[in-house]
């Protein structure tokens, strides 16, 4: 999976994950609550029913003024009477601080029902019922986890199977593309060998100007050719070239490769600034380190305008290259990196340079750091 | 020394003797009757203050309108006639009546 892929799918599967997980828990909040409500009316009507009872039996007390009378108890609540005054008559409540301004309230992990009693039986104007509150969470709480953990497990599959399914068709478009490469360099590499070795022969004989300057339009293009051929055939080898990992001057490598495309910076009219401020070693197979400088090199001249000047810059510990072109933006930046990644149409290319690069100094620990703004031309800096 | 003693316990009782018992008692000897007061005053007030406070002006001036009594035995025993006790007494009268009779005493 590419890192465009991984970026896209971890994206839609934290979006879809979130809102998915949000929808859950909402939904468990909702059951949770219409639960509690159910049982908190459960036990409002238990109480309700018991207080009744008193009523009914302190009626019975009343009309009877049996001495002694039993105040009537139940294991399951607690209970007291109060005046109209709201003074304690008798009570077996465990906290004698009521709210009678509440018909049904909890408090301390007891819930507290008041039923106004009329007439005043033994002086009650209040039957206050306490019982321990129900435990919600202990009741339903259990079942509210599996129901929550099952269907989490059940989106986290199906967001698994989803992604696959959406993946399908771009992996597909992206092997098509990687086979037609394959294809394409394969049938490339006698016609290019030839050219080029040809090209070669003909700058040994003397030519006259008209033709020689023909002949270094052909070259350039060729040479175009040539440098593609080369970076689709690191791409279609999957970086698996053999390497040959030795100390190399950098110097000596860039120098070449400017000689190079000194053609290329002529067609254009590029002054180039070529600084030297010391000498960089460093170990790394010579082909992948050509691939990067040569990238860099192309990149700038393919994207600065023409007549502009590209600073090249060694130190001892970097290299760097800098243009006169119009820049990119900060989310080109991010993105450039990607394979098949391009930002201008009219320049033309397989969008593959950049992610070549990426891949080499990645493997040799090399940093990247591009400077770029729009209309303000482009400096990649690499740090050995 | 000996009647001494027994007249020191004659007065004593009488200072200490129920107000309740020496003002009430003489004519409302049932205990059912006065049972049924404190339950007819306890059904409409509810509350200590409330009851003793009825009771209070309903002895000072019987009025047919105050009487929680049903209209029968009103009409077999007529209104009673007022109190002619001090309000002090009769207040520690009925406070009396009321710690012996409240009906929150049945329970246990």
């Amino acid at each position: 999976m590419s890192s465009g892929e991984r970026k896209t799918v971890q994206n839609v599967l934290i979006l879809y994950l979130a809102s998915s997980i949000f929808l859950v828990f909402s939904f468990s909040y909702i059951y949770y609550d219409t639960q509690k409500q159910t049982l908190l009316k459960e036990q409002n009507q238990e109480m309700q029913k018991y207080a009744k009872d008193i009523f009914f039996k302190l009626q019975s007390i009343h009309n009877s003024l049996k001495n002694p009378s039993l105040y009537p108890r139940d294991n399951r609540f607690n209970s007291a009477i109060f005046d109209n005054k709201n003074n304690p008559l008798f009570s077996t409540l465990k906290n004698n601080d009521i709210e009678f301004d509440k018909t049904f309230y909890t408090k301390d992990g007891y819930s507290y029902l008041i039923y106004e009693s009329s007439p005043y039986y033994m002086g009650a104007a209040y039957i206050v019922i306490e019982k321990n509150k129900k435990n919600v969470w202990t009741s339903i709480g259990k079942n509210i986890i599996f129901i929550t953990f099952l269907v989490i497990v059940m989106i986290v599959l199906t967001s698994i199977f989803s992604v696959k399914l959406i993946l399908k068709p771009l992996r597909e478009n992206v092997k098509l593309l990687d086979n037609f490469i394959k294809d394409t360099t394969h049938e490339l590499n006698t016609p290019i060998s030839t050219i080029m070795t040809n090209m070669e022969l003909l700058e040994q004989t003397a030519l006259d100007a008209k033709i020689t300057k023909k002949l270094n339009r052909i070259k350039t293009a060729s040479m175009t050719i040539s440098g593609i051929y080369e970076d689709l055939v690191f791409l279609v080898l999957n970086h698996q070239t053999s390497s040959k990992d030795e100390m190399q001057n950098i110097n000596d490598i860039v120098k070449q490769r400017v000689d190079y495309f000194e053609l290329f910076f002529k067609s254009k009219n590029i002054t180039l600034n070529y600084i030297e401020d010391g000498k960089l070693f460093y170990n790394i197979d010579k082909n992948k380190m050509i691939r990067v400088i040569d990238n860099l090199i192309s990149n700038a001249i393919k994207y600065t305008n023409k007549s502009t000047n590209i600073d090249i810059k060694i130190t001892k510990n970097s290299f760097s290259i800098c243009d006169e072109g119009d820049g990119m933006s900060e989310d080109e930046i991010e993105k450039i990196f990607e394979r098949y990644t391009r930002f201008n149409d009219i320049q033309g290319g397989f969008g593959i340079g950049y992610n070549i690069i990426y891949t080499i100094i990645s493997e040799y620990g090399i940093k990247i750091d591009i400077d770029s703004k729009q209309g303000g031309g482009t400096c990649v800096k690499l740090s050995f | 020394m000996r009647k001494t003693i027994i007249l020191v316990l004659i007065l004593s009782s009488c200072i200490y003797s129920d107000s309740f018992e020496k003002n009430c008692q003489k004519c409302h000897f049932q205990e059912r009757q006065l049972q049924m007061f404190m339950s007819r005053y306890t059904l409409k007030y509810s509350n200590e203050d409330d009851i003793k406070k009825a009771i209070f002006y309903y002895l000072k001036a019987p009025k047919i309108e105050d009487s929680v009594m049903p209209s029968g035995f009103l009409n077999r025993w007529g209104l009673k006639e007022s109190s002619t006790l001090e309000d002090r007494e009769l207040k520690k009268s009925i406070d009396d009546y009321y710690n012996r009779y409240n009906l929150i005493k049945l329970l246990n």
